[in-house]
């Protein structure tokens, strides 16, 4: 087996809030709950779920942008510096560009910063980036605002290349864009990762983009994996409702959850229990443990098995 | 059944200091009572202008160069301010990409929807606050009266976007105009705000028009698509002859993107 390039532990990232303006009661909110995930080289893991199921703070975690409550990252033997290898493009490309900076400028710092000065002029390099992710390198002195979404999405996509990385978090990166451009920037992302051998960590809300662009895939919900599999085998058989609503969401437009994610409330039982079209008495009263329903397909569901087999 | 909305040979511009953009010209389209029809191009195509026509709600530098826009057989275009208050809001109802944003953040939920019904029909405090419980009810908001008192920050986007579609059905509007409703919603909201939307339509007998950049979002709602490149209507077929046999080669690669983004 192949060594890791990133391996999470048991992580967990806990954010306190106050009450309300008055109390000084603080309520939990468990963003990331007990995840536990490994991302091999030149491979994409794909986080999926719905907004406020903590995908954003495992990408942050990841890169150390906040601190974990608890559990540990463990990086493989590949990875020597944390920020020059590990990079991230942001979901929303007109607030993650310096609008006073020069797309040359915004390119050149991180090559300034890291000292990648390999035998060629740092500007040349910026060229020769700007041609790998087809942006016209004659429009480098340009300011991000004279560029469109998806072009700034691909020179967001530049800047993250500049330092070398082996791994690249992608933050939702087509979510705010047109779909004939979500389809090029897909395209692009997956021919660079097999020119420049990069593993990606995919975070999503829409399941149909993971299937054509994803070797592993997890599906959370309120901080806590719901499912684990290779992408191929959630698509061929999900064994979690979560998992199915999301298909079905995405696929045929029509939803079965009901309301919305319940993220101040206290549940017992298992967390998916009040949006579970298929909920029995012991869903509300015993959590549910990720297990390893089929070889490499794990599910934290207590139904799993017969939920399905009941409805094929 | 009668045409609530015929837009004929419609072509508008804008005017800036770096010169004049044409951003729709010559779009002609109809709309049949209860009808819905999908409005779909990418970003920059004309699409809003096309939706801000239809109320004559576009900014001073736009100028209409020809065309009329024809609701319930009066010409907008030709309609004073004063005559377009009994329409904007009132008949046609819109609502927008970002909720959250088009909230007014210091005003409690029951408070805008109260102030838009006492406004648009003249019913006491009192009435307005059952009309406000009973509108929550229709846009499947659960609570309503506890949310009632609740702010837009306090929402989600989807709960946000089942807000404004309350809002613009405060005053029981014929026509709704939704510009990108779900475009920055997660896909299992973006499903049941579509699911509501259908429903609204078949209960109250609205007309809707429903813009967006995703091709494979019309097939749940409209009737009938019109596909929008560079300001000009490429494409204007039956929804279902659409997705089954599109002309332009445009209209194939938007269908094709969908798919890629939607299909599994």
């Amino acid at each position: 087996m192949k060594e890791a390039l990133l391996k999470a532990s048991n992580l967990k990232k806990y954010y306190y809030i106050q009450k309300n303006f008055f109390s000084r009661e603080r309520i939990e909110i468990r963003a990331v709950d007990d995840l536990d995930f490994s991302l091999e080289s030149s491979q994409t893991l794909a986080i999926v779920g719905e907004s406020g199921c903590g995908k954003t703070s495992v990408a942050k975690l990841i890169l150390k942008l906040i601190p974990a409550t608890s559990g540990d990252i463990i990086f493989g033997s590949q990875i020597k510096n944390l920020r020059k290898d590990v990079q991230m493009v942001f979901q929303n490309p007109y607030n993650s560009l310096n609008p006073l900076m020069r797309i040359e400028d915004i390119i050149l710092e991180p090559l300034l910063i890291h000292k990648m000065s390999s035998h060629k002029s740092p500007k040349e390099r910026v060229i020769e980036l700007l041609d790998l992710v087809d942006i016209d390198s004659g429009s480098r002195f340009r300011f991000p605002k004279e560029f469109s979404g998806g072009q700034r999405q691909r020179i967001s996509l530049a800047r993250a290349l500049a330092s070398g990385p082996k791994i690249i978090v992608l933050d939702e990166p087509v979510s705010s864009l047109d779909v004939r451009i979500q389809v090029k920037i897909l395209n692009l992302l997956k021919s660079l990762q097999t020119k420049l051998s990069l593993s990606f960590l995919f975070i999503t809300h829409n399941l149909a983009v993971v299937k054509n662009f994803s070797d592993a895939c997890l599906v959370m919900y309120l901080g806590k994996i719901m499912e684990k599999a290779q992408a191929l085998d959630i698509f061929k058989r999900s064994l979690h409702p979560y998992t199915e609503s999301l298909l079905l969401a995405a696929r045929d437009k029509r939803s079965k959850l009901k309301g919305d994610i319940p993220r101040f409330r206290k549940i017992s039982g298992c967390i998916f229990n009040s949006r579970c079209p298929y909920a029995k008495d012991k869903c509300f009263s015993v959590e549910p443990k990720l297990e390893e329903k089929e070889k490499g397909h794990f599910s934290a569901c207590h139904f799993s098995f017969d939920l399905y087999r009941s409805q094929k | 059944m009668s045409d609530i909305l015929r837009i004929e040979n419609l072509s508008v511009s804008y005017y800036a200091r770096e010169g004049r953009l044409d951003a729709l010209t010559g779009i002609s389209l109809t709309l049949c009572e209860g009808g819905a029809l999908g409005i779909v191009g990418e970003s920059g195509c004309g699409k809003t202008t096309l939706a801000m026509s239809i109320a004559k709600l576009l900014p001073d530098n736009a100028k209409f160069i020809s065309g009329k826009v024809i609701y319930q057989g009066k010409n907008i275009l030709e309609l004073t301010d004063r005559q377009l208050e009994a329409i904007r809001g009132k008949q046609i109802g819109y609502i927008f990409q970002d909720a959250t944003a088009a909230l007014n953040p210091v005003i409690s939920i029951g408070g805008q929807l109260i102030e838009t019904i006492m406004n648009s029909r003249n019913l006491s405090r009192k009435y307005a606050k059952d009309e406000a419980h009973r509108l929550l009810e229709l846009v499947k908001i659960p609570d309503p009266k506890e949310h009632l008192e609740f702010y837009a920050h306090q929402f989600s986007g989807g709960m946000n976007q089942r807000v404004m579609i309350a809002l613009a059905l405060a005053s029981r509007p014929k026509l709704l105009i939704a510009d990108e409703p779900t475009s920055n919603l997660d896909v299992t909201i973006e499903a049941s705000i579509l699911e509501l939307l259908a429903e609204l339509r078949q209960k109250l007998g609205l007309s809707i028009i429903f813009i967006t950049h995703d091709l494979s979002l019309v097939r749940f709602l409209a009737d009938e698509t019109a596909v929008i490149y560079a300001g000009k209507l490429i494409e204007l077929k039956k929804t279902k002859e659409l997705f089954a046999h599109p002309k332009e080669a445009y209209t194939k690669e938007l269908l094709n993107a969908g798919m890629i983004t939607s299909r599994l």
